[in-house]
């Protein structure tokens, strides 16, 4: 997506209004993504609004993938919410400061419970299978791209993604039924 | 699934502090420039120190910077944005210290720095009180120390103190001056000590797990990405006598949030 492209050229040289515009391109999926893996809505706040911090913060290496910043946020918000209390201990002061709304209705009882499963298991994965498996699986980008947002060669990728199935696999098999619900999240 | 997008007033919120990147407004920034100072110019060296408990010593080296303060002492309370006034300054004036106190938990407080090398403008320190300041073991408000504050501009003898309309704060200070003492050189030209306005040296001081003191190579810390260790060295910059961890060592990695993503491997 070229405009991407050039909005991104324009942020990283300090352009607030074209981080702005980022952000309203990427909120809603990142957001949602952030809410799946930590079931609570202040603290997929937190993580979304440091996931964009950390894009500003990281401006100079942040790679495009396919001409969008969007897979690596997706990274970035996969591991902030690893030890999102640490993680997010940089941005302590900002994150204080946002309001903080009623938690709206939370997801269904099991849903919640799949999404505290599934977020304990891939804390407990490498971090880059954690990001393959979140870019692949749930956010349906393909292997060559998710490769690329973690810096592996495709063939590398398909083997830890491999790995890395197969292990939430036994982790979570008494899910399975409503694993689909739960995890897709709706990126809008 | 329910609601899967932001809360319109945390989104307004974030995407106000994202609009104001590249104006004076900008939190991310003054918190970025903050962040530098206290890192003596080497973020990633200070990191280090902070998660594994290895100090990087910046005392006692060649190159370290002595602040000697100047006159008397002043101070002043406030709310909001106010000034500091402390009098005529002594012609070896060059920066001022002050401590810095918040009254209350409400917003931050930023104080114009002295540069932090030759040629640059100066920066804006900033001290959060929102969430209760700076409080210690014990419970009670620990002030900041600021060391680099700028001296009042020409003509004027108050440092302007800017700080969000609630915030009350209690700020005291005098004049100083600094002094730099030169770096230490090696038999093979690397220079040695500690970072000052001048920048680093090849070799920055800092302490090895096995508690020596020794020097690290710079290039060498910022080629680690997440934890790792790095030699320290004698000032020969030969001779290994520890090393120095960077992130957790135990196993714990302190992931940086976009290593995954931004670093691939070599």
């Amino acid at each position: 997506m070229d405009d991407e492209a050039e909005l991104w050229q324009r942020a990283r040289q300090d352009d607030g209004a074209a981080f702005a515009a980022l952000f309203d391109l990427h909120r809603a999926r990142i957001y949602g993504r952030a809410l799946a893996l930590m079931g609570s809505t202040h603290e997929a706040d937190d993580i979304a609004a440091a996931a964009f911090f950390e894009l500003w913060r990281k401006r100079r290496t942040v790679p495009l993938v396919a001409g969008s910043v969007g897979p690596w946020l997706l990274v970035t918000t996969v591991n902030l919410s690893r030890n999102a209390r640490r993680s997010t201990a940089r941005y302590r002061a900002l994150l204080r400061d946002l309001p903080r709304p009623e938690p709206i209705a939370g997801p269904h009882p099991e849903d919640a419970e799949t999404s505290q499963r599934l977020a304990a298991s891939l804390g407990r994965l490498a971090p880059v299978d954690a990001a393959l498996f979140v870019l692949t699986a749930l956010e349906g980008i393909p292997i060559a791209a998710a490769a690329q947002t973690v810096g592996m060669k495709p063939g590398a990728a398909r083997v830890r993604l491999h790995r890395a199935r197969g292990r939430l696999r036994t982790e979570l098999r008494d899910l399975r039924p409503r694993a689909g619900t739960a995890t897709e999240g709706s990126p809008s | 699934m329910t609601s899967t997008d932001m809360d319109p007033d945390v989104s307004r919120a974030v995407r106000s502090e994202l609009a104001a990147i590249g104006t004076k407004r900008s939190r991310l920034q003054r918190h970025q420039r903050r962040a530098r100072l206290v890192g003596v110019g080497i973020g990633v060296v200070v990191a280090a120190g902070l998660t594994t408990g290895a100090a990087i010593v910046v005392n006692h080296f060649p190159g370290s910077t002595t602040v000697t303060p100047l006159g008397g002492l002043h101070s002043a309370t406030g709310t909001g944005s106010g000034e500091l006034d402390l009098g005529p300054a002594p012609t070896a004036a060059t920066r001022a210290v002050l401590t810095v106190q918040c009254l209350n938990s409400v917003g931050s407080i930023s104080i114009a720095s002295v540069p932090q090398a030759k040629g640059q403008v100066g920066d804006f320190a900033t001290f959060y009180c929102a969430g209760g300041g700076r409080i210690d073991s014990h419970g009670a408000v620990d002030p900041w120390h600021m060391k680099d504050a700028l001296l009042p501009p020409q003509g004027s003898t108050s440092i302007a103190i800017t700080a969000d309309p609630g915030t009350r704060w209690a700020i005291s200070g005098q004049y100083a001056s600094a002094s730099v003492t030169p770096w230490g050189e090696n038999a093979k030209g690397e220079t040695y000590g500690a970072c000052n306005v001048d920048g680093c040296p090849d070799l920055i001081g800092a302490q090895a797990t096995n508690g020596k003191i020794g020097f690290v190579v710079i290039k060498q810390m910022t080629a680690v990405r997440g934890s790792g260790t790095v030699p320290v060295y004698q000032s020969d910059g030969t001779t290994i006598i520890g090393r120095f961890a960077i992130g957790d060592a135990s196993g714990q990695t302190d992931v940086d949030p976009s290593d995954a993503s931004t670093d691939p491997p070599h």
